[in-house]
């Protein structure tokens, strides 16, 4: 049961989110299957005649299209979202930036990746890493978290943790 | 007149593993021996590790011969400094502890120390009254100032231990900066914050020394730090603006750093600051002489 169409909405997109995941996951497995059977049948896999023009995927080694002041820029306007509790936004910021920006602001925060090219879902974490520790070295105490947090509640009584 | 007393600066930080100890003696030594400046470093530390590293010739892993009868002869003449804490917490009207080479080990010429004790452990167990130790390091140094056949000091530096003791309160309440180095990591970062925000309420109802905060074990790459110690050095610099705009203090960031390097570990008992670290302390003692004013 939801309390207002917000809230619906919210789990929707959550839903969306999760089945988007899973449907990664089985295509990653379906491409391991397919990569052995490959390996024993070679002739059953024909190459496939070239299907037109393909759209060209940002590659993680593209330049970015953002300067270095304009990436500390976004990350202090994305620290301020989730500051607000607008932390699904943050999400989808992060989620709909092109992947070399991406990958040029988790470097410029100096996250540590450990790869040459690490996939998307790495870099996102360690942004995110970033603004959570942001975020928890900005409020002084716990005190004062914890009154933040009421503060918020009180004006937006649609996140206040539900009531047995 | 132009101002003759010594610039007083306690390195602290709640946080154990920051540098405390290390950056002190750095500082002392590059001081003392790059320029004409006279320094004396107290080590207030009941854990002893400056004493220790101090005392330690590496080379035989033993006690360097010189300190250790210096030493030896200092507790047994009671001339310690837990002996003077005791000497000026007795009821007695004037503060009876002679101050001379016999209290004050010299390093070298111009750079000079006061070990610690084991028994400095006492004074954490709360056998002396807070009020009653406070002014106590003032005190001290104005036996040292007073006395002429000690040679008048430029800087003294105190190695505060990673907890808040009476010495600390003593020194706090009249040094002149408070030094904290911080780490880029996000546990010591956090540890500035909690100390930021706490050293007020410790040492209400007098008032706040300057405090620069500055980046202690720097990773570099070329000649900068790296992203992720830059990325450090804003938050930790974002936590210092909140805190003296939230706590009205005197606070700041520093530009210069310390930059990590292995040598750096074995400076104390290795017999020197690596000659390639030497700036990065200068442009540290710079900022603070700025800062002071």
């Amino acid at each position: 049961m939801f309390r207002t169409p917000e809230e619906e909405t919210r789990e929707l997109a959550k839903e969306i989110r999760e089945l988007k995941d899973i449907l990664r996951e089985i295509s990653r497995k379906l491409g391991q299957i397919e990569g052995r059977v490959k390996r024993v049948f070679p002739t059953a896999f024909p190459s496939l005649p070239s299907q037109g023009v393909r759209t060209s995927v940002p590659k993680i080694n593209n330049p970015p299209t953002i300067s270095s002041q304009e990436a500390l820029n976004i990350y202090d306007e994305l620290v301020k979202m989730a500051k607000e509790g607008r932390k699904d936004e943050v999400q989808r910021r992060l989620e709909t930036m092109g992947l070399p920006d991406l990958a040029f602001l988790s470097r410029e925060l100096g996250v540590p990746v450990g790869k040459n090219k690490p996939s998307r879902k790495v870099l996102l974490n360690g942004v995110l890493g970033r603004i959570s520790e942001s975020m928890m070295l900005s409020t002084s105490n716990l005190r004062e978290r914890i009154n933040n947090q009421q503060d918020i509640e009180k004006t937006n009584p649609d996140i206040s943790p539900e009531k047995p | 007149m132009p101002d003759k007393s010594p610039k007083t600066i306690a390195t602290i930080n709640f946080k154990g593993g920051v540098g405390k100890t290390t950056v002190t003696w750095c500082l002392g030594d590059v001081l003392s021996s790059t320029s004409n400046m006279r320094g004396l470093m107290f080590d207030l530390d009941a854990q002893m590790s400056l004493t220790q590293a101090i005392a330690l010739n590496e080379a035989t892993g033993f006690l360097q011969e010189r300190f250790g009868k210096w030493y030896e002869t200092a507790r047994q003449r009671k001339k310690t400094i837990f002996d003077a804490l005791d000497a000026f917490t007795k009821p007695m009207p004037h503060f009876d502890f002679p101050v001379g080479f016999d209290f004050i080990y010299q390093i070298t010429k111009n750079f000079h120390f006061i070990p610690s004790v084991e028994d400095l452990y006492w004074q954490e167990l709360e056998v002396f009254d807070r009020d009653g130790v406070r002014g106590f390091i003032g005190r001290l140094l104005g036996k040292i100032s007073n006395n002429r056949q000690i040679p008048p000091y430029d800087f003294v530096l105190f190695d505060c231990p990673p907890s808040f003791t009476l010495l600390s309160y003593s020194v706090l309440s009249c040094c002149d900066l408070v030094l904290i180095p911080v780490n880029p990591d996000f546990f010591a970062s956090r540890g500035v914050a909690l100390i930021l925000n706490s050293l007020r309420l410790r040492i209400e109802p007098h008032p706040l020394p300057k405090i620069g905060i500055f980046m202690n074990k720097a990773k570099t790459w070329g000649n900068s730090p790296t992203k992720e110690v830059q990325f450090y050095m804003r938050e930790v610099q974002k936590v210092c603006d909140e805190a003296a705009k939230s706590q009205a203090i005197d606070a700041r960031f520093f530009k210069s750093y310390i930059r990590e390097r292995v040598g750096i570990k074995r400076a104390i008992t290795g017999g020197g600051v690596p000659p390639e670290m030497i700036s990065d302390f200068q442009d540290l003692w710079r900022e603070c002489v700025e800062f002071l004013g």
